[in-house]
């Protein structure tokens, strides 16, 4: 077993996969290590049509795209450590060697590996019912929509038969659709905020073809049972999504389904002192997706939530490459932070807009910012300023807080800008 | 009669609102960025049609009980559970390649059922 | 292996045993495991399907130092004689113990007379080293993480912290050790005098005859005591909301803090747990029994009162919110009811432990044996009596070598089931076999963290049903969460070839 790799990526998942690809495409030594038995990550249980529309200019169900990338891969000399768990990652330092440790485990052993570089590609976790704090007991019945669809669609169980899903995020939208087709009951779906937040088509395809009805500006203020669920209690909410008293319903059910959003999973990357975003809860990157542990660089959904695989594979190419011109030519040619050239600019983010990534561009470099609404805007003009000068401004559309957007801005509007540029909204009526 | 549909072709999800005749004939349509939305349209009025995904058992494979599937092409909404209950009825054996064919030309219509990956 | 899983076969042979203690939470089980020194028959009774599920698990941990019972109280005493003895029970039985002191914390002149009277009163219970702070700079050296609005506070350095459900596995497991028998899924339906003298006692699955009765059932102590005609007390049930915290909240190694309380309530209480959690509890108001619903208003204060208390606590890091019920005795000047039956002989009431019952469990256990002995229960001490209980490997606390050494004996340590909290399936695996069995999910993450992490069991909960179906024999439809009734899942979606012909 070799020790020593030009770039490591953590996690076998779209961004890992695609990284990896990219990284020995320029001609870097890689490993990539899978803490599941087999590659692929959450693709694996997204039976659903709806990837690879953009990067593969064709429909495909989740499967589909990642054994496209699986299958490129095979044809590497990537080496792939499956059924292993990364436990730590040390960052280089004089005493190891200039190299990365990261520390694994397996059924073969526990194993200690240098890297030039890594990248991080870990994915997401799913938020749970302890996070938004629903009162009631604490029965079983009570599922994130993930872990409902694991074990549909990988392991050939029910986990019940009467469902209600709370959040029109995607997966519980999609949910709702497999749960109809495989002959369970889905009583209704319920948001809290005023509007869905799952992308357009899966409500269309996935509820108004089941006939599943959507309560916006309602959700689940109580769970009812004394062992399993026997029934949630929902309520209408206020402008403040504070329950409204007198509003209450209970829906007789055995199971409630959550699907209220994404974190990114961060666990690895505090290890090697990795600095997160708050508001994305991913790494702080520049625009070469490094850390701010030179060396260190994360992409997909362990850097931000994305709605698109492939919007996941783009940037995880970027990051690998990133991280092979890092590991082959012994550093940054042109770090985004940290440095004191004058080229730097450090991104944030104005309401509506939620958050920017990458944090960290350069003034000689073209800059994709993405970004993500907080609410829906019917006629948003995106606005980039330094201080109070305009340096950039979009045509007026809509945005969605389902859809997360991409926004270049040039080199040469950028030459000009201090070193810190705000991304913001304006309304037109 | 007046319809609001969300094309679903490409990722621009654009809405269109479409009025139809009594013959389920668009008479105007507004929305579109291009022309294939008005295609998914007509489909959408007369017959709508999506891909089918679903899961079959597979036998013999060391990490899955479940092989995922699905049509090789919209196949009309009205089939689904139709097609559903064959799948449910369906078993194959490890190895399986991504695209074999599970279910040949489902309900007549000349859409297979095909593997969404493969497992050794 | 002597202890009863649900899965056995019906037996309605009579069981005989000398004494019979009917309840496995934090009382029951320590009892057991100091009646165990004795040449005595003893078997444990438990409804639930693990020893401390009920008050137990819902509980701060914390082993207070002993200044809040009135003096004079058995609370009192058993409060302070308990926590002095937690060092050398954890030596003995293996589990986390670590003495963090406490501090209860004022802001003006009234809370000043407060303390001033627990001062006084914690000098009348025998506190070691209680001391009134009147100064600001004292107390944040003393917790830089309490709010700097602090004027005043008692320090007590004795408080301790423990995992309760932890103490009253290894003190239950220890038991089984020697000799003790628990019964799980076992609750007692029905308890009779015989003329002989003997109760015989009836759970659904088996029937038990016995001399002594010992009956810790929590809240439910006064009913089972009203199965045998025993119409002495009765326990009211006092709900208390919980919260616990991701490991990354801001606050990091948080010392208990105390608020004054209030007439209604205690006050909410903020610390670190010894896994690194901060936990908020508890409110108290009187409820339903069995009513562990958590309440919004109960969430909303907790956050209000660790806010209070705590600087730099990020109160959006909440990872689960849970409820606990105490058993008060009505009454009884807020007092455990401690004593035997006047007018059932060998029936002994441990019952009304409330909080600090955790704190109080080693002294209880001593007084109760010295109360069973002076009732002329025969206690004859065993030679061969083994006080010594090893807790399994926690592979994420080892070196890397003790790491590598584990894998290479048994390559289920190679196997990450909770990333979260990084439990191997070798642990549990480990879990699921000890005496007695951990049978359910939710027994499997009491002993092994897995699924306490901030994914709350989203990505392991699959796994450990897949071990617990493999490693007990059953389907994966069969396994529970906590109690009967608790399903998961509901069979198979797709039910292969036969089922599809069926239909069509």
């Amino acid at each position: 077993m070799k020790t020593s790799y030009d770039v490591i990526v953590i996690g076998g998942g779209p961004a890992g996969l695609s990284a990896a690809l990219k990284a020995h495409e320029a001609g870097a030594n890689v490993a990539l290590i899978e803490r599941n038995d087999e590659l692929g990550g959450i693709l694996n249980q997204c039976i659903h049509p709806g990837f690879g529309l953009k990067y593969f200019k064709q429909e495909l169900t989740g499967p589909e795209y990642a054994q496209r990338l699986i299958d490129r891969l095979a044809a590497t000399d990537v080496d792939v450590l499956l059924s292993s768990m990364v436990l730590s990652i040390e960052p280089a330092s004089e005493e190891n060697g200039h190299l990365h440790q990261i520390s694994l485990i397996n059924e073969t052993g526990r194993y200690v590996l240098g890297a030039k570089a890594v990248v991080l590609a870990m994915g997401c976790r799913e938020r749970t019912r302890g996070e938004i704090k629903i009162p009631g007991s604490r029965v079983s019945g009570v599922f994130t929509a993930g872990l409902a669809q694991r074990y549909i669609n990988m392991e050939n169980l029910k986990p019940g038969s009467r469902f209600v899903i709370l959040g029109s995020g995607d997966i519980g939208l999609i949910m709702a659709r497999r749960l109809s087709l495989e002959g369970m009951k889905v009583l209704g779906v319920y948001e809290l905020m005023p509007y869905a937040n799952g992308l357009f088509r899966n409500i269309k395809n996935c509820l108004e073809d089941f006939g599943i009805p959507l309560h916006l500006s309602t959700t689940v203020t109580k769970v009812i049972g004394k062992e399993r669920v026997e029934a949630v209690e929902v309520s209408k909410v206020d402008e403040n999504l504070r329950p409204i008293e007198g509003t209450q319903e209970v829906i007789p059910c055995d199971t409630l389904l959550l699907s209220i959003g994404l974190i990114p999973e961060n666990e690895v990357s505090r290890t090697a002192g990795v600095e997160l975003n708050p508001a994305t809860n991913g790494a702080l990157v520049n625009d070469t997706y490094e850390t701010s542990v030179p060396g260190i660089f994360s992409c997909g959904n362990v850097l931000h939530v994305h709605d698109l695989a492939d919007n996941v594979t783009v940037e995880a190419e970027r990051a690998g490459s990133f991280a092979a011109a890092y590991a082959l030519q012994g550093g940054d040619p042109a770090p985004a932070d940290g440095e004191a050239d004058g080229a730097c600019i450090r991104v944030s983010a104005a309401q509506p807009v939620g958050y920017t990534v990458p944090t960290f561009i350069r003034k000689d470099r073209n800059a994709s910012i993405y970004f993500r609404v907080r609410r829906p805007v019917e006629n948003g003009v995106l606005v980039v300023k330094s201080g109070e000068t305009e340096i950039f401004r979009g045509k007026a559309r809509a945005y969605k807080p389902s859809i997360m957007e991409c926004q270049i801005v040039p080199a040469k509007l950028l030459a000009g800008a201090g070193d810190e540029i705000t991304v913001s909204m304006e309304e037109e009526k | 009669m007046k319809m609001r549909i969300c094309c679903t072709t490409c990722p621009n999800e654009c809405e269109l609102d479409v009025e139809v005749d009594e013959n389920k004939h668009i008479i105007s349509a507004v929305g579109n960025k291009c022309p294939r939305g008005l295609t998914f349209a007509e489909k959408e009025v007369v017959d709508p049609e999506r891909v089918l995904a679903s899961t079959v058992r597979i036998d013999g494979a060391a990490h899955n009980c479940l092989l995922p599937v699905r049509t090789d092409a919209a196949l009309p909404l009205r089939l689904h559970f139709d097609v559903m209950r064959q799948l449910a009825a369906c078993a194959v054996s490890a190895p399986v390649k991504m695209g074999d064919v599970i279910l040949p030309d489902v309900c007549g219509t000349g859409i297979n059922v095909v593997a969404s990956r493969s497992i050794a | 292996m002597v202890t009863k899983a649900a899965a056995q076969p019906e037996r309605m042979d009579m069981q005989t045993y000398d004494l019979i203690i009917i309840g496995a939470g934090i009382s029951g089980c320590a009892v057991a495991r100091e009646l165990s020194r004795y040449r005595l028959r003893t078997a444990v009774l438990e409804k639930n399907a693990d020893v401390a599920a009920g008050t137990t698990k819902a509980n701060g941990g914390m082993i207070h130092a002993g200044d809040d019972p009135a003096p004079g109280t058995l609370k009192a005493k058993l409060n302070v004689e308990g926590n002095a003895l937690y060092e050398n029970y954890a030596k003995e039985l293996g589990f986390r113990f670590k003495r963090t002191g406490s501090m209860v914390i004022g802001f003006d002149e009234e809370d000043l007379r407060y303390l001033e009277k627990l001062l006084d009163n914690g000098h009348k219970n025998g506190v070691p080293g209680i001391e009134l702070i009147k100064d600001t700079a004292r107390i944040l050296e003393i917790e830089p993480q309490c709010t700097p609005n602090a004027k005043y506070a008692i320090y007590t350095p004795t408080t301790g912290l423990v995992d309760p459900f932890e103490v009253a596995i290894a003190a239950c497991e220890n038991a089984v050790a020697n000799g003790v028998d628990f019964y799980l899924d076992s609750p007692v339906t029905g308890v009779c005098k015989e003329a002989d003298g003997t109760f015989t006692v009836t759970t659904p699955k088996e029937t038990f005859s016995c001399r002594y009765i010992v009956d810790a059932a929590g809240l439910h102590a006064d009913d089972v005591a009203r199965l045998a005609g025993i119409d002495e007390y009765n326990i009211i049930a006092r709900h208390g909301d919980l919260l616990m915290m991701d490991k990354e909240c801001g606050v990091k190694d948080l010392m208990p803090l105390y608020p004054i309380p209030s007439p209604e309530s205690k006050g909410v209480v903020s610390l670190t747990t010894l896994s690194g959690n901060v936990l908020v509890s508890a409110t108290a108001v009187y409820r339903d029994k069995d009513d562990t619903d958590s309440y919004a208003w109960g969430i909303e204060e907790l956050l209000k009162g660790s806010t209070k208390l705590v600087n730099g606590l990020n109160t959006r890091k909440v990872i689960r919110t849970f409820a606990g019920e105490r058993a008060v005795a009505e009454n009884n000047n807020n007092d455990f009811w401690i004593k035997p039956s006047a007018v059932c002989e060998n029936w002994f009431h441990v019952a009304g432990i409330q909080s600090p019952g955790i704190a109080a469990a080693p002294a209880l256990a001593l007084y109760v044996v010295n109360m069973l002995r002076e009732n002329g229960v025969p206690l004859e001490e065993k030679e061969n009596w083994d006080p010594i209980h090893r807790e399994p490997a926690d592979f994420s606390e080892l070196s890397p070598e003790g790491q590598a050494d584990l894998i290479r004996q048994d390559p289920a340590y190679g196997r990450i089931v909770c990333r979260c909290e990084t439990v191997t399936e070798g642990e549990i695996v480990a879990a699921i076999h000890r005496n007695p069995r951990a049978t359910t999910v939710e027994a499997v993450k009491r002993r092994t963290r897995a699924g306490m992490g901030r994914c709350q069991s989203g990505f392991c909960q699959s796994k450990v049903v897949h071990i617990l179906s493999r490693e007990l024999g059953i389907r994966p439809e069969d396994v529970r969460l906590e109690s009967d009734g608790s399903w998961i899942l509901s069979g198979a979606v797709k039910e292969g070839p036969e089922a599809g012909k069926g239909e069509a």
